[in-house]
C-alpha cells in the first residue's frame, strides 16, 4: 500500500522537476496594418505593474526582451524567461492576453530543451530517429509540434488571437503537461 | 513565398574560429555549439570498411568518436580557419565549412512537405575577404543538391551582427571569440578601414593557465586542451588592478582560495596558497604585455605574436585599451566621442564574473576597459558587455534575419540583402 505522504512527496517532486525543465518561450507580435512597437507594447505592460530596464520587462520572477522587430514595423520579437523553468498559467495568459490588447495576432514557440526525445516522440506518435512535423488541430486551431532528436529539442507553436486566448490554458492542460509530467516522471 | 514564412525560418550560423555556433529562430536565446573542425576519415581502412563508415569528413558532436592515434589527428583534424579567415586555396578547409553547414542544417530540417529552406544568416570575422564570402555563398548553393536546405542566404560581420542585436547604430564593437578579438567602429555600417584584429583571444588565457597548472603540480592535466579551458573559466579573475589584486589576494589568501573539482572525474585541483595567479588570467587577456608575464615568456610559453594573414595585421601583445583607441583614432574627429560613449564588449572572453567579497580586486570586463582606457586619458567611456556574450553574434544573426524582408535582393556594392536560391 502506497502511503498518502510517498504520493505526496512524489508529485512536489514531479512539479518541481516540471518548474525547472529548460524550456524558451518566444512571443511574436503581430500589429494590425499599422506599425506598433517595443514603445507602445512596454506601456500597456507598465500598467500592469512590469518594470522597464533597457530592452527588458521585469516582474516578479518573469523577464521579457525585446529581441528584435520587422523592418515595416508590424511585428515584434519577444523572448519570456522565467527563473523557475516553465511560466505559471494564469500569469502567462494573463500576459498574452495584455500583449492582445494592442496585437492582432500573437504566434508562441515553445522551445524545450534537452528533452527526452524517444518518449516524447511515442506520446505524439512520432519517429524517435529522425527530424519529425506533425500538425495537430485542436478545436479549429493548428498546433505545430516539431522534434529534433540530434539536438534534443522540441517545439511546439500555435497562433492565437483574443479570442481564441483561452486555448493557452486547453493546450497547456491537455497537451504540453502531459508530455512534460510524461518526460519528467520517467527521467 | 512569403515573408511569413521567411520570419519562422531565419537561421543564424556564427563561424567562430574556435566554436561554431547555429540554431534557428524558434530555438530561443541559445544556439548550439560545435567546434569549427572535422575529422578526415581513413576510408581504405579495412576497419572503416567493416564498421560501415562511409562520410570522408565527421564534424560536429559525432567527432570524438572517430579519432585515432595522435599522429593521425594531427595529419587528418582539420581546423579550417586561423583568425576567422579560410585560406582561399585550401581545399580541406572549405570541404570542412561545407560538412559543418551542412550538419547545422540538416539537424533542424524538418521533414515537412511544406518546409521550402531556410533563410540563412551567416556570420564572418569583419575582415574575411570577399572571396569568402562567395565561396560561402556557393556552399550554400551546393548544399540545395539533394533537397532544399537554403532557400536565400546572406552574411555580415559578426561585430555587426552584435550591433543588431543590441540595436545600437553607433558604436565600438570588440569581439573575443576564443581564437581571435576584433576591435570594430560601427556607424551604421563598420568602418572597415578602422578595424583592429588582435592574434589573441580566450586561447591565450587558456594557455597561461596551463602554464600556470604546470606550475602547481598539474602537469599532465595541463595537456588536456577542454580540461585547461574548464579550469580557466572557473577560477580566473579579472583584477581592477594587477597589483593591487595580487598584494590582496596573499595578505588574504582564504578569500581567494579556490578548489575544484572536475564533474565526471576523481580529479580536484587546489590552487592552495597560489591562489593569487587567479587573476593572472584575466589580466592576460586584456594586457599580456605586463611585465609580471616576462617570465612565463622566458620559461617557453608562446608569446601571442603578431602575424599578417590575407592583407590583414593580427596583433599579438597590443593591449586591448589601445586597440579600442587605434581603432577609434582611424575615424573621423567628430564621430570619435560618440564611439567611445558606447563600447560593446562581446564574445566569450569577455565573460568575468564579479565574486561576492571580492567586488573591489575582481572586476567585470566593463569596469576593466573602463579603468584601462581612463589611465591613457579617455574620459566618458560607456562600456557594457553584451548579455550572453558568447552567443551575441549568433542573437544578431536572428534579429537581422527577422527584419530584413525576404524580397530584398543581395547587393554586392552594400554586402546585404538575400542571395536567392529557390
Amino acid at each position: 500500500m502506497v502511503s498518502k505522504k510517498y504520493i505526496l512527496v512524489n508529485t512536489l517532486n514531479l512539479l518541481s522537476n516540471l518548474d525547472k525543465l529548460d524550456v524558451n518561450i518566444k512571443i511574436a507580435c503581430r500589429f494590425y496594418q499599422e506599425p506598433a512597437g517595443w514603445e507602445r507594447i512596454f506601456s500597456n505592460l507598465s500598467s500592469k505593474g512590469w518594470i522597464r530596464m533597457e530592452r527588458r520587462a521585469v516582474k516578479d520572477e518573469y523577464e521579457i526582451e525585446f529581441t528584435g522587430e520587422s523592418i515595416d514595423g508590424l511585428e515584434i520579437l519577444l523572448s519570456l524567461k522565467s527563473k523557475n523553468g516553465f511560466p505559471d498559467l494564469k500569469m502567462f495568459k494573463k500576459l498574452i492576453e495584455n500583449l492582445l490588447t494592442d496585437c492582432w495576432y500573437i504566434d508562441i514557440y515553445y522551445c524545450f530543451r534537452d528533452i527526452n526525445i524517444e518518449r516524447v516522440a511515442r506520446e505524439l506518435g512520432l519517429h524517435s530517429n529522425s527530424n519529425e512535423v506533425k500538425r495537430l488541430k485542436f478545436e479549429g486551431s493548428e498546433i505545430l509540434v516539431e522534434t529534433y532528436p540530434s539536438v534534443s529539442k522540441v517545439i511546439i507553436s500555435h497562433r492565437v488571437d483574443l479570442r481564441g486566448v483561452y486555448y493557452i490554458e486547453k493546450i497547456y492542460s491537455k497537451l504540453l503537461k502531459k508530455i512534460l509530467t510524461r518526460e519528467v516522471s520517467q527521467h | 513565398m512569403s515573408e511569413d514564412y521567411k520570419r519562422s525560418h531565419v537561421f543564424g550560423i556564427d563561424y567562430g574560429t574556435s566554436d561554431f555556433k547555429y540554431g534557428p529562430i524558434t530555438i530561443g536565446e541559445v544556439p548550439e555549439v560545435v567546434e569549427n573542425r572535422g575529422y578526415f576519415i581513413e576510408k581504405t581502412s579495412i576497419m572503416s570498411r567493416v564498421m560501415g563508415v562511409n562520410r570522408d569528413i565527421v564534424v560536429g558532436r559525432d567527432l570524438p568518436l572517430f579519432l585515432e592515434s595522435r599522429e593521425d589527428v594531427a595529419e587528418r583534424l582539420v581546423y579550417p580557419m586561423r583568425n576567422g579567415i579560410v585560406e582561399k586555396n585550401d581545399l580541406k578547409a572549405w570541404q570542412v565549412i561545407k560538412e559543418l553547414t551542412k550538419y547545422a542544417l540538416e539537424n533542424y530540417t524538418p521533414s515537412d512537405p511544406d518546409f521550402r529552406g531556410f533563410y540563412v544568416v551567416a556570420s564572418l570575422a569583419v575582415v574575411a575577404p570577399r572571396y569568402m564570402y562567395e565561396q560561402l555563398f556557393d556552399i550554400f548553393g551546393e548544399l540545395n543538391s539533394d533537397r532544399i536546405l537554403v532557400r536565400g542566404a546572406t552574411i555580415i560581420p559578426q561585430p555587426l551582427a552584435v550591433a543588431i542585436a543590441h540595436k545600437i547604430p553607433t558604436c565600438v564593437v570588440v569581439e573575443s571569440g576564443h581564437g581571435n578579438t576584433q576591435v570594430c567602429p560601427i556607424s551604421m555600417y563598420p568602418i572597415r578601414n578602422a578595424v583592429v584584429a588582435l592574434n589573441r583571444g580566450g586561447s591565450a588565457a587558456s594557455v597561461l593557465t596551463s602554464e600556470i597548472l604546470k606550475d602547481l603540480g598539474y602537469g599532465d592535466l595541463a595537456k588536456e586542451e577542454k580540461l585547461v579551458r574548464r579550469v580557466k573559466e572557473r577560477i580566473g579573475l579579472l583584477p581592477r588592478r594587477l597589483e593591487e589584486a595580487v598584494d590582496f589576494a596573499r595578505k588574504n589568501p582564504d578569500k581567494v582560495k579556490r578548489e575544484i573539482k572536475i564533474e565526471g572525474t576523481r580529479i580536484k585541483i587546489d590552487l592552495g596558497d597560489e591562489s593569487w595567479t587567479r587573476f593572472l588570467i584575466g589580466e592576460y587577456t586584456f594586457n599580456p604585455g605586463h611585465e609580471i608575464f616576462q617570465s612565463y615568456f622566458k620559461r617557453g610559453m608562446p608569446r601571442p605574436s603578431d602575424v599578417k594573414i590575407g592583407d590583414t595585421y593580427f596583433y599579438g601583445m597590443t593591449d586591448m585599451a589601445e586597440a579600442v583607441i587605434q581603432a577609434v583614432e582611424k575615424c573621423s574627429i567628430e564621430l570619435q566621442p560618440h564611439l567611445y560613449s558606447k563600447i560593446i564588449l562581446s564574445g566569450g572572453n569577455f565573460n568575468w564574473d564579479s565574486p561576492k567579497g571580492l567586488e573591489e580586486i575582481a572586476v567585470t570586463s566593463d569596469t576593466k576597459i573602463k579603468i584601462m582606457l581612463k589611465e591613457k586619458g579617455i574620459e566618458n567611456v560607456q562600456a557594457i558587455v553584451a548579455r550572453e556574450p558568447t552567443y551575441s553574434v549568433w542573437r544578431g544573426c536572428i534579429v537581422y534575419g527577422y527584419a530584413v524582408p525576404y524580397d530584398f535582393k543581395w547587393r554586392w556594392e552594400r554586402m546585404e540583402g538575400w542571395l536567392n536560391y529557390a
